[in-house]
């Protein structure tokens, strides 16, 4: 049951990608049934992000993340054909998956040209740990105000 | 799509560096599992071609969690209706399913490969035909032409009922003169 909560923490972080997710305080009991908290704040830091900063940005990072986490194993077919539809404009972020991204080790030029500008990634990725932090670190208690989360897209 | 980025704007060195090490083990326990259930080969298929959709039932968000029966589906492996979450989730953990989707993306390539070609060609193959057409039409003018010309006399043969034909030359003057009959239609003049 473990591995299937794992796996449903890691559908929720596609769903941030692609812009289907649900608010974090929806689905917190729920993804953190095998008592790994930790790790749902973790996506929930993301999802948030997306809501507060440049939500491109947000989903540029996660893509990166996928494309070099989500498998061990390097796939240069996979990499070829996804590079190639991404310089060509024929792929939209809604349009991806993790299982997509695994293995193609996109470069940051990659993302760039999907997400449509270019940006700092470091700095982003300190903004959201600043944020999780934020959230979840300097205060115990459930740190999303739920009056103010709103998912209008 | 805005493409308008400069990848020298920002220094190549901070840019490679930049792993996102620090969140990699959020990804670090995915592994592959046993299903029992499998989506079938045109669930598999749709997802290849990008058309296999989210529940339509759970609007912009994802099905897996709309609400807790769901949800148990998806912990289960169970998924009497498979959305593209749960089969982008199913292959990422099933080898089985993994090489399918594979041999699908390699053959869907090389049909968009073949496609990107096609129309070069096919436009090389109209021009031919077109003017292999004109061409032929030109030709088979000229043939009639040269088939029909000595065939037809400039004026039609006069064909008089031999009744009429007796009045005509009973009517006619006896100074032997050569006279012309014109017709336009049978049997009258």
């Amino acid at each position: 049951m473990e591995v299937r909560i794992e796996l449903a923490r890691l559908a929720y972080a596609e769903n941030i990608l692609r812009c289907t997710n649900e608010p974090p305080e929806m689905v917190e009991d729920l993804l953190s049934l095998d008592g790994e908290l930790d790790k749902a704040r973790r996506w929930f830091a993301f999802a948030e992000a997306k809501r507060r900063f440049d939500s491109n940005v947000v989903r540029g990072l996660l893509v990166y993340l996928f494309s070099h986490y989500a498998s061990a194993e390097f796939d240069p077919r996979k990499r070829e054909q996804l590079v190639r539809e991404i310089t060509e404009g024929r792929v939209r972020m809604r349009d991806l998956t993790i299982e997509r991204l695994a293995g193609t080790r996109l470069s940051w030029e990659h993302i760039f040209r999907l997400v449509g500008r270019q940006f700092n990634p470091t700095r982003e990725k300190e903004k959201i740990k600043e944020l999780y932090a934020q959230l979840y670190v300097s205060a115990s208690a459930p740190a999303i105000p739920r009056t103010e989360v709103h998912y209008g897209y | 799509m805005d493409t308008k980025y400069s990848p020298h704007q920002l220094p190549e060195d901070e840019l490679h560096q930049e792993k996102l090490s620090e969140f990699a083990e959020l990804l670090a326990d995915l592994r592959q599992l046993e299903y029992h259930d499998h989506p079938s080969e045109d669930i598999l298929r749709a997802y290849v071609a990008n058309r296999l959709l989210d529940d339509p039932q759970a609007g912009r968000v994802g099905a897996t969690f709309r609400d807790e029966q769901a949800f148990e589906k998806f912990l289960r492996g169970r998924i009497p209706h498979w959305t593209r979450s749960d089969v982008a989730m199913h292959v990422l953990t099933c080898s089985v399913c993994q090489q399918y989707v594979m041999r699908l993306r390699a053959s869907r390539w090389q049909l968009l490969s073949l496609a990107r070609q096609r129309p070069k060609e096919e436009r090389n193959w109209l021009r031919r035909f077109a003017l292999g057409a004109l061409a032929s039409a030109a030709t088979a003018a000229i043939i009639a032409a040269l088939w029909l010309w000595p065939a037809s006399p400039p004026t039609p043969a006069c064909w008089i009922e031999e009744q009429c034909w007796q009045q005509v030359v009973q009517g006619s003057p006896p100074t032997g003169g050569i006279m012309v009959v014109y017709r336009t239609s049978r049997g009258r003049f």
